[in-house]
C-alpha cells in the first residue's frame, strides 16, 4: 500500500516525495522501527501539501495500532 | 526610494501574533518575511528572496491555531488576530524532519561547503540522518561552465524559477513523477546540449551546489571578496569577484539597481580574459616603418614585434 502512495506521488514537496519512499524501506525491514515510523508519519501529516501525503502514512499508523502483534 | 517600496509603506498593516508575541505584518508580507523582521529564524530551502515563492520544500512550517495541519510560512499572509507559532513542538518536528528526509540522500561528497541545506542542519542540530540514501542519479558534465551533480539535488525548484521565472529562458524543467521527479534541461538533454544561454542563474539559485560552477571552485577558499561592476556591456550588472592569489575565482551577481544579482553568461563566466597572455595591460606605440594595412596579420601572441 506505501507502494502505491510512492508510486502516486507527483513530487512537489519533500514530505511526500521523500517521505513514502523511507516509509516503504523501513516498512521492508523484519523489525519494524516503530519510534521512527510514527515520528515521520507526524511530519507527513502535518506538512504535505495535499490529501495524498497526508493521508499517505495512515496504514503504517493503523498497523502499528491495531495489529502490533504483527510486528513481533 | 521606489514606488515599490513607496507602497509599501503606505499601505494598511496587520496584527498578529507569532510565538506568543504581538508582531505588525506588513501588507503583501508573508509570515517567514515579518519573522524574519523581527529576528525569528525559520528555516527555509526552497524560498529565495525575490523569487515567487513556491512552498514545496515544507521546511518553514508553521502551527496556525485553529488550522488542521501546518501552513508554509513562506507563501502564507497573516490575517489579523491569527496566532503562529514557529517554535511550537509540532513545527519544530515536521521542519526537523523534512531537513532530515532531504540530509538522508544528499551524497558524502561537499560540493558546496556550508550550503543552506547544511546550514539549516546544523542549525537544528540534526546528526547524521537515520534514513537510507536513495539511488544517485549519474553527474552531468556536459557543460563547460557549469557542473550539475543531481546526487545533491534537492528538488526545491529555484533552479527552475530562476531559468524560467527569473531569466525567462525555459531551458531548465521538472520531469517525471514522484521519487523519480527531477530537474531536466530540455527535453531531459545533458546540460552542455540544451539550449541553455549559461547565464548561470541556476547557479546561484541552487541552495546544495548540485548546480554549481565547473572545476569545483566552490571549494576553492579565497582570500577576498572584490565588490565591482561587470566590465562589459553598459547595462551596469554589480557583481562580486571572489578572488584568490590576485585570480579571480568565480563571480556572483550583487544586488545593484540594473540587475538585482542578476548576471549574464558574460559577466558570470567570462572572466579569463584577465590574465591572458594577449591581453594589451599598456598602451602600445607602433614601430617606425611597420606596415599600415588593413590586411597586415599581427601575432596576437607578440605584439612586441609590431608595437614598442
Amino acid at each position: 500500500m506505501m507502494r502505491f502512495f510512492a508510486d502516486e506521488s507527483c513530487g512537489q514537496c519533500t514530505p511526500c516525495r521523500v517521505g513514502t519512499v523511507k516509509a516503504v524501506q523501513l516498512m521492508a525491514s523484519e523489525k519494524w522501527d516503530t519510534q521512527l515510523l510514527e515520528e515521520l508519519s507526524q511530519a507527513m501529516a502535518d506538512a504535505s501539501i495535499c490529501g495524498l501525503g497526508q493521508a499517505a502514512p495512515n496504514p503504517i499508523r493503523c498497523v502499528v495500532k491495531y495489529f502490533p502483534g504483527e510486528l513481533t | 526610494m521606489n514606488a515599490r517600496q513607496q507602497l509599501a509603506l503606505e499601505s494598511p498593516t496587520i496584527e498578529f501574533n507569532l510565538n506568543g508575541q504581538s508582531v505588525v505584518g506588513k501588507s503583501g508580507e508573508t509570515l517567514l518575511q515579518t519573522a524574519d523582521r523581527y529576528g525569528i529564524d525559520i528555516p527555509r530551502l526552497c524560498y529565495k528572496e525575490g523569487m515567487r515563492a513556491d512552498g514545496n520544500c515544507r521546511s518553514c512550517m508553521v502551527e496556525i491555531k485553529g488550522e488542521r495541519t501546518l501552513a508554509p510560512s513562506c507563501c502564507r499572509f497573516p490575517t489579523a488576530g491569527m496566532e503562529v507559532s514557529s517554535d511550537s513542538a509540532r513545527a519544530v518536528h515536521a521542519q526537523k524532519m523534512i531537513i532530515e528526509l532531504l540530509a538522508s540522500d544528499m551524497p558524502e561528497k561537499v560540493y558546496k561547503p556550508d550550503s543552506e541545506l547544511d546550514h539549516w542542519k546544523r542549525k537544528l542540530g540534526i546528526g547524521r540522518p537515520r534514513f537510507a540514501r536513495r539511488q544517485q542519479p549519474v553527474a552531468d558534465t556536459s557543460h563547460p561552465a557549469m557542473a550539475v551533480n543531481l546526487d545533491a539535488c534537492i528538488q526545491c525548484t529555484r533552479c527552475v524559477r530562476a531559468c524560467r521565472e527569473v531569466q525567462v529562458n525555459d531551458v531548465i524543467g521538472y520531469a517525471f513523477r514522484g521519487p523519480h521527479s527531477e530537474i531536466v534541461f530540455d527535453l531531459g538533454d545533458p546540460m552542455g546540449e540544451s539550449s541553455c544561454v549559461a547565464c548561470g542563474e541556476c547557479v546561484q539559485a541552487c541552495p546544495t551546489g548540485a548546480l554549481a560552477p565547473a572545476g569545483e571552485t566552490y571549494l576553492i577558499a579565497t582570500d577576498k571578496e572584490v565588490p565591482s561592476v561587470c566590465p562589459y556591456c553598459g547595462v551596469g550588472c554589480q557583481l562580486t569577484y571572489h578572488v584568490k592569489n590576485n585570480h579571480i575565482v568565480r563571480v556572483e551577481g550583487r544586488a545593484g539597481p540594473a540587475n538585482e544579482g542578476r548576471l549574464c553568461v558574460k559577466g558570470r563566466f567570462g572572466f579569463d580574459y584577465v590574465h591572458h597572455k594577449q591581453r594589451l595591460t599598456k598602451p602600445l606605440i607602433r614601430k617606425p616603418g611597420r606596415p599600415k594595412s588593413a590586411d597586415f596579420v599581427m601575432d596576437p601572441n607578440d605584439p612586441l614585434s609590431v608595437f614598442r
